[in-house]
């Protein structure tokens, strides 16, 4: 791994340069893949604080990716709010990219949710509100075209695969069978509301079983994107679904994109030491919206201690909210209520390699407030 | 419910209510709705907006948060349509108005015994997203049991013009809205059948376990 300095945004990827950006401003989380040749990924979306635009939209622009025929596909690995904002647009300017999200949300528990909620904001949240605007650019472009639909993936299933001898090749890791059933129950069970139940947002769909893992092979180089996969030792779910089934054939992995913002319940202790290179790099985006921030130190020691070159895209800290006018700040002092912003500071952690120079290493570029996740070492 | 259904209900009030002088408890609506599109809503104010009403500024948008559920607060306050101050038939009213500083809709995270803790949007598109920690004390008694995970509520804060003098406040109210009725859950799920049509959103392994 080459550390850049003085590194510049708008310089795109060498044709045989594959890229991995983790956008990530505190309260989101979207990764841009370049697959080689003019071929790209969206996986999630957030939106910039400053400009309010998806992080990836204004990515493309400023490399000068034509995102209208150059995306292949946008990549819904689950439909929470940090994962989600902006995903709409993002579709709806990648006018040849299939759309995908997890098996599980095909269903007609889901569809209901989202048309209960999707009338209700705030209730429904971004997710509910992100998820109806896909569906309706879906129904626009079915218009014109009968046969576009979205992809439900789980375990297994290949999304993308080109070249002879797998030379690229994009597959899901999961969500599991056993995922996708229990999470099509829990639609039916405790998220479509029942008659005369209190309103209320959308309840949260915790733990995340249906999160698509990602991993990604280009000319024999692998990379991992976890999404927000998490473990608590169900049988049949989570990690170590992952792990059963796949780490014999998916391993060696040069990097790893954390999953669940690097926290104890999205790691598995095999994963690293099964899927893995020993010297794989991790990336990863805080969560700021719990009670506690993710990751925690002791989340970044763990972290550190299993990659040597270990990036994140913003401190796990929020900032204090100052309202421009004095009045409201002197009504807030004397309430005692603190406000603070979870997506403030954000930043770009790039990562890149040459496929066809055998003699290439990744080098990784750190734009805006990304660092080393060893900078929050408490010692 | 539309626009009209909220122009209808406002007028309809206005009528009852300015008829009647027992109108001290009750506000008087005056503003109608004319836009519910998103654009609307997400319009930045820069300026404190003046809001005049019979009654507080809160128990004015409490009564339309409660009967128009499906608007935000931003929707229901942004009324271009001001009321015309010191008009006649509100016998008993001391002439009051409210200059609104900041509102917010806010989302409750969690609580505990003395706090809780709140998402608050000014729009679809405001971000960063902001969390707030609020004592219980400000919310009114009678509120106190809504301060639940997932509650909607409305926090104003603003100068209050009365008498010829002026004070600060801050008001929290939480939206009462009506249950979920098996009308909008059948609207829902048939909806959700022609997603599949429409959107192409079905996936062959559901239909087939269909």
């Amino acid at each position: 791994m080459r550390k850049l300095d003085g590194s510049i945004l708008e310089n795109p990827p060498q044709i045989d340069e594959v890229e991995v950006s983790v956008f990530g401003p505190g309260f989101g989380e979207c990764i841009v893949v370049h697959l080689t040749g003019q071929s790209w990924l969206v996986v999630d979306s957030c939106v910039n604080a400053r400009t309010k635009e998806p992080a990836a939209l204004l990515y493309f622009e400023k490399i000068g990716v034509h995102e209208a025929k150059d995306v292949s596909f946008v990549i819904s690995t689950h439909w929470h709010d940090d994962h989600i904002r902006g995903i709409g647009r993002v579709f709806g300017k990648c006018e040849l990219a299939k759309f995908v999200c997890a098996h599980g949300l095909g269903s007609k528990e889901f569809k209901t949710l989202v048309s209960l909620y999707s009338h209700y904001f705030p209730s429904g949240g971004p997710g509910v509100e992100e998820m109806r605007q896909v569906m309706s650019i879906l129904k626009d472009r079915r218009k014109a075209n009968s046969l576009v639909s979205p992809e439900f993936v789980s375990a297994g299933t290949i999304l993308h695969e080109q070249g002879t001898n797998m030379q690229i090749l994009v597959k899901a890791l999961s969500p599991s069978s056993a995922a996708c059933l229990a999470s099509v129950a829990k639609f039916a069970e405790d998220l479509v509301p029942k008659e005369d139940q209190r309103r209320s947002t959308v309840p949260a769909m915790e733990p995340n079983d249906l999160a698509i893992v990602l991993t990604i092979r280009v000319a024999g180089l692998r990379f991992l994107l976890g999404s927000d996969l998490e473990e608590d030792g169900r049988t049949g779910l989570g990690w170590q679904a992952v792990l059963e089934r796949f780490c014999e054939i998916d391993n060696s992995h040069e990097g790893f994109k954390i999953s669940h913002h690097g926290s104890e319940t999205g790691h598995h202790a095999e994963v690293w030491p099964k899927m893995m290179k020993e010297d794989a790099w991790a990336a990863l985006t805080p969560y700021l919206h719990g009670i506690k921030p993710l990751p925690s130190p002791r989340d970044v020691e763990r972290i550190c201690s299993l990659s040597p070159t270990a990036y994140i895209t913003a401190p796990s800290s929020t900032t204090r909210y100052r309202h421009p006018k004095p009045a409201v700040r002197k009504q807030l002092r004397e309430m005692q209520a603190s406000i603070v912003e979870e997506g403030a500071r954000q930043g770009h952690i790039r990562l890149r390699k040459r496929v066809n120079d055998p003699n290439s290493d990744w080098t990784v570029e750190l734009f805006d407030d990304a660092c080393e996740v060893s900078r929050f070492l408490s010692s | 419910m539309g626009t009209s259904d909220l122009a209808r209900y406002s007028h309809s009030s206005t009528a009852l209510y300015g008829e009647t002088n027992s109108a001290l408890a009750v506000p008087v609506c005056h503003h109608v709705l004319l836009n519910e599109t998103t654009a609307e809503s997400q319009k930045s104010l820069a300026d404190a907006e003046i809001f005049e009403a019979a009654g507080t500024a809160a128990t004015y948008i409490a009564e339309l948060v409660e009967a128009f559920p499906q608007f935000s607060l931003l929707q229901l306050i942004n009324s271009p349509q001001k009321a015309p101050r010191g008009q006649k038939g509100w016998a008993g009213l001391i002439d009051e108005r409210s200059i609104i500083l900041q509102q917010w809709d806010g989302v409750v995270l969690f609580r505990d015994e003395t706090t809780f803790t709140a998402r608050l949007y000014e729009g679809y598109q405001d971000f960063p997203v902001k969390r707030a920690e609020i004592e219980v004390e400000e919310v009114a008694d009678e509120q106190r049991e809504m301060i639940l995970p997932g509650a909607p509520f409305s926090w104003i804060i603003g100068y209050r013009v009365r008498a010829g003098t002026r004070s600060r406040f801050s008001e929290i109210y939480f939206r009462r809205l009506a249950p979920w009725t098996k009308k909008e859950i059948e609207e829902a799920e048939l909806a959700a059948i022609k997603l599949d049509e429409e959107a192409g959103w079905v996936d062959p392994r559901e239909s087939a376990a269909d």
